[in-house]
This record gives structure tokens, sequence and C-alpha cells, in this order.
């Protein structure tokens, strides 16, 4: 070989080398990070499961060791678990549709034109936490005493109760909505096109809050469907008070009952975002923006 | 198309005042620059024409009817932002057809005018993507098809190029002023780019601390800047302390040397003064071997290279340093310590009356 070829087929191989830089090690570090990141998966996944197993196991104890399903058939067959879980499914629903209808507007309009508001909606937002569930029951049964019937003797007066215990979930959802976009000059554009504040709020501020909008939602729903103490005081059966009673009566039955709770929940929370995800509209949302990457 | 009357515009923001007395007329399809420095009020002044804000006092009226009252959502203007501002949930044609679909147009006209706009910003190709997937010029363009969509009365631009890089500016701007030819539209421009005011414009207003310092052609505001502020903000200039010698001819002289400016002078004869040159008319020439110049002379400290000229910073001698440009293929012989001596050329200084600047005797930096 000459020099000269020698030469050459040195350069070849530094260009090679340059132009596959850093892959020699890579499928070695990327599969321990591929096998940590499982591990770190599983556990948090057992940390979660185990209880579920182990609630599972113990709803289908029958008597002398043997397994039944009748925990499941007693209550899927009863008229008060049916009444209550679709009494707390239409306050939960209520809740969000009446919390969307305040929230929203109030959370763009501070954001558009009050911002020296926003500490103060801050605050506010912490009430919920601060005012315990038992004061905000009897302080609001007091305010509403004078009401009339429909509303103070109906659970409907729960609803009222329940945006008030939704409203940090959703607003800090939307304020974190309202930062990821323009709104001002969202807002101008629209105005400049002609748009009234009404269809800039429903045609492009909405849409692009969907998955702010989804995520309160879905909180404000969690909360609804598992509220236990204000539903009690105030003497509604509702989901909440109908698995505490089930719970104090029969072990098993409680624990079939957290389990299809949880089925069930989690089944409505599905159907909550495919409603509230296709009322969004487009593809080119914010949310959808994100998911994909974009960091114009 | 429609004239606009911006009459007597005050706007003050608490204490601070954005504009001071702001009057400006646009003729029908005419393309008008707001230019000036950030903060000097040209943004406000567009917000109040469009609606944004409410002005302190004084009137906006579009084709004599006034608008001042009338708010944003029905003033019948079409406006491009300097942020991206299309809307994230609706493909380009669906942004496109917003303003249609406010003003209830028939679904067969509505799709007619998305294809003919999207087709005159060149993005016909495009009308399915959302704005995520356009560059930024790209969704300027949608913007301004939006814009044009509702055929405005007038359409007005804040900074639309302003976040985009240089090549894409200059290609967007020639876009937007073909664009306007075209459908005549009369146009209010703000910007704070010189050059791409001048390059545009059928008429430039270059505005300082909420007022208007000048409003002529682009190369009326360039070659004959009224005030010193214009001087200094359009171009580059050198300022030269000079004493009249002869008003009537117009002729200064700057250490003992005769200079003629472009008109002839309002001062008395032995008065101090600035006068103002540009880099371009400021000619350099290689002093003599002896190190003697015909010309002002001064020994070259630096040298910038712009492309087809190359920048000269010359020191006078005295600490003052002046610009002066010579092509780039002559600029070799210019190296950093050459003596030069530097001719103006016949006409092209200019002195201005009411420049009481101290700022001696040159306004362009020297980069460092």
């Amino acid at each position: 070989m000459s020099a000269a070829s020698a030469t050459t087929a040195a350069s070849a191989e530094l260009a090679t080398a340059r132009l596959r830089p850093r892959r020699a090690r890579a499928p070695l570090g990327e599969g321990r990070a591929r096998v940590a990141k499982a591990v770190w998966l599983g556990l948090v996944s057992l940390y979660f499961v185990i209880p579920l197993a182990a609630t599972a196991a113990f709803s289908l104890e029958g008597e002398h060791g043997s397994y039944t399903i009748s925990a499941y058939t007693q209550i899927l067959s009863s008229s008060a678990f049916s009444s209550a879980f679709l009494l707390s499914l239409r306050l939960a629903i209520e809740t969000i549709v009446l919390a969307v209808v305040l929230v929203v507007p109030t959370a763009y309009w501070v954001r558009l034109r009050l911002p020296k508001l926003r500490p103060v909606m801050e605050a506010l937002s912490f009430g919920p936490f601060v005012v315990s569930p038992v004061v905000l029951a009897v302080g609001v049964e007091n305010v509403f005493r004078k009401a009339p019937s429909w509303f103070i003797g109906s659970p409907n007066i729960l609803v009222v109760l329940y945006v008030v215990l939704s409203f940090p979930f959703l607003y800090r959802a939307l304020d974190a909505g309202l930062r990821a976009i323009d709104v001002h000059t969202l807002t101008e554009a629209a105005r400049s096109l002609g748009a009234g504040w009404a269809l800039t709020l429903w045609r492009v501020i909405l849409p692009n809050l969907r998955t702010a909008i989804i995520s309160g939602a879905l909180l404000a729903f969690a909360i609804v469907m598992g509220e236990f103490t204000i539903a009690s005081l105030l003497l509604f059966n509702t989901f909440g008070v109908y698995i505490e009673t089930v719970g104090m009566t029969a072990a098993t039955g409680a624990a079939a009952l957290a389990l299809i709770s949880f089925a069930l929940t989690w089944l409505a929370m599905g159907g909550l975002v495919l409603v509230l995800g296709r009322a969004g509209g487009g593809k080119g949302s914010v949310a959808r923006q994100v998911q994909i990457g974009v960091t114009r | 198309m429609a004239t606009l009357a911006l009459q007597g515009l005050h706007k003050r923001f608490g204490t601070v005042t954005a504009l001071d007395g702001l009057d400006l007329e646009l003729a029908s399809g005419e393309l008008v620059s707001l230019l000036g420095p950030s903060g000097c009020g040209k943004t406000t002044a567009l917000r109040i024409v469009a609606g944004f804000e409410v002005a302190t006092s004084g009137r906006v009226q579009v084709a004599g009817r006034d608008v001042t009252d009338v708010p944003a959502n029905k003033r019948d203007m079409g406006m491009v932002f300097q942020a991206y501002s299309l809307f994230p949930n609706l493909t380009a044609a669906e942004n496109v057809e917003f303003g249609l679909r406010v003003r209830r147009q028939a679904k067969a006209a509505r799709a007619a005018k998305v294809a003919e706009l999207l087709e005159l910003v060149g993005l016909a190709s495009a009308a399915g993507r959302y704005p995520y997937q356009l560059s930024g010029g790209q969704q300027q363009r949608i913007a301004l098809a939006r814009a044009l969509a509702i055929e405005p009365s007038v359409l007005l631009l804040d900074e639309p190029l302003s976040a985009l890089d240089a090549k894409v500016r200059v290609n967007l701007r020639e876009e937007i002023r073909r664009i306007q030819l075209e459908l005549g539209i009369t146009t209010l421009y703000v910007t704070h780019d010189q050059e791409e005011a001048l390059s545009i414009s059928d008429r430039v207003a270059v505005m300082s601390q909420g007022r208007l310092e000048q409003v002529g052609t682009p190369a009326e505001v360039y070659r004959r800047p009224a005030t010193p502020f214009v001087a200094e903000f359009v171009g580059t200039v050198n300022r030269l302390t000079v004493r009249v010698v002869d008003p009537a001819a117009g002729i200064v002289e700057h250490r003992g040397r005769r200079l003629e400016t472009a008109e002839p002078l309002s001062l008395t004869a032995g008065a101090e003064t600035r006068l103002l040159v540009r880099p371009e008319a400021l000619v350099p020439s290689l002093a003599g071997a002896d190190g003697t110049a015909d010309g002002i002379g001064g020994r070259v400290v630096g040298t910038s290279f712009l492309g087809a000229v190359t920048r000269l910073w010359v020191d006078l001698g005295d600490g003052a340093v002046v610009a002066a440009d010579v092509q780039s293929a002559a600029a070799d012989a210019f190296t950093p310590g050459t003596a030069v001596a530097l001719s103006i050329r016949p006409g092209a200084g200019r002195v201005l009356a009411s420049d009481r600047s101290e700022a001696d005797p040159v306004v362009a930096e020297l980069p460092a």
C-alpha cells in the first residue's frame, strides 16, 4: 500500500468516524435508561395496584375461604346504589357546567382587563382549603334559609357548594391555560375582524383553553363524586354518603363498592374527556402544540 | 379606498404622555409609516386608530366619518400584529375565513375569498395547516390575508416583521408593498426599522416623544431632515462644528476650509452652528506623501465592512471621529493608521437652524 493510499484510507476512516459520533456507546446507555424507567414505572404502578388488588381480593371473599361475587351483584342490583350514583353524577355535571360558565369568563376578564385583581383571585381560590366543609355547609344553610324550597330543600343547593369547592382547581387550571396563550393579541385580532366579546370568548379563547377546562372539570368531577361531609350534613344521599353507609354495614360490600366507584368514576371521566375534547374544536389547539413539542 | 385622519391625538397613561397632539392624514391608497424609537408613541397611535386604546383627546376619522367612539369590532379595519396572532385552533384557511364568518357571508363566497387571498399571499398550498405547522413568515402572510379578507377601509400593520429573521423580513416587506399597491388599500404601518420604513412607504412620519418630528417622502426625510432628531434617527449622520460665512450662498467654514451647504442659511454671518453630513457624502482620499491633505485632514482609526461599502472611522485630530463610506472594492487602501483627506460632496451638507445639540462632532458611534 502506498503512502498516498494509506493516507486516503486513514482520512476515509476519520471521516466515517466523524459521521457517526457518540453512537458506539449510545445503545448501552439507552438500554440502561430504558430498564431504569421500566423499573421505576413498575414500582410506582405497584404502589397503586397493590391496594386495588388487595381490595379486589377482599371484596371477593366468601364464607370459609371461598370466593364469590355476591357483594358486587348485591350492590349493582341495589336501587339505593343507582340513585345515589346518578344523583352525584347529575350534581357533578351541573357543577362543571355552572363552574365553567362562571369561572371561565371571570378568569379571562381578569387576565385581559383586571390584572391587578389576580392576587385577589388567587387568595379567593384558597378559600375552600381554609374554610372547612362543615363550616361551609352550615354557613350556606344559614345564608339560604329564606331561599325557595326547590333550592334549599333539594340537592340543587349542593351544586352551589360544589362550585365553591371546585373553584380553586378550575381557576388555577384556567389561569395556567390563559398564561399559555397570548390572550391580548388573540382577543384584539378577533375584535379587529369584527367579533364581539361573546364570539371572541366562544370561538377563539374557549377552544384554546380546552385542556385547562378538561383538567379543571376532571378535578371538579372527582371532588363531587367523592364528597361526603357537606352532603351528609345537609342530609342528601349522594354517592359519597352511600359509600360511607355501606362501609359501616358490610365490609366486603364496601370493598366492592370502592372498586365499582373507582371504575365508574374513571369511565365517567373518560366520557367527560371525550365530550369536552370534541366540543373544544380543532387539532391546532395549544394543547396539541404542547403535545408535539412546538417551542416557537 | 378611504382616507384616514388623526386629529390632535393626545394620550396619557397616568403621568406619562404617550401622544402629545398627533396630527396626520393619509390619502386614499397611501402607505404611511410611523417611524420612531421604542416608546415614542407610534404603537399607541396605531392602537387608538384600531380602537384598542381610547385617546385622552383628539379624533380619528375614516373617509370623513368620525370613528373615535366606535368600538374596535365595528371600525372595519384590518390589522396585522407584531406577535403571531393566528388562532391556534383554526387552520390557515379557517383563520382567513374568520372575519367573513363573523359577517355571515355565504359559504361559497367565503370559500372563494379565502382561496383568492391565500393565492395573493402565495400560500394556497398551506390552507389546511395549523399555525404551529407554519413558519413565522408564513404565519404573518396568513395574518395579512386574514386582515385583508374583510376588505377593510384601512389596513393597520404593527411592526409585523419584527419577529422574523432578516432575509424573510426583506422578502415579506416587499410582498406587503406589492399587495398594498395591488389592492390600493390605505395603510398605516408602524415600525422602528428605518430601512423598512424608507423602502416601502409613500410617506414616512418620524415620531419622537409622542410628537411628529417630520412627515415626508422617504427621500425627503433622509436627504432633508427637518430636525436634529430625524437626522440622527434616520440613517447615520456626522456633525461638524462650522462658522457661517455667507448665509445667502449657504457657505460655511470648517477649520479654515470653505464648505458649500445644500441651501441658503437663515443664520447671520459669523454664527457657529452644526453641519450635518451623511457618511456617503464624505469622500475620503489618501493624503499626500508629506501628510498634507486637500480636504479635512484625519487618520483612519477603524473600519466596518457593510457589504457594498466599507465605513471608515476617521479621527479629525482633536478626538473628534467621523464616519465616511468608501466602496468596498477600494477600501483596502484605507487601513487603520492611514492619513486621509475628507471632502464633502457639493451641496450634501445641511445646517439645521434648530440644532442646539452639544454633541460634537459625530453622531455615529465608533464600533468597539
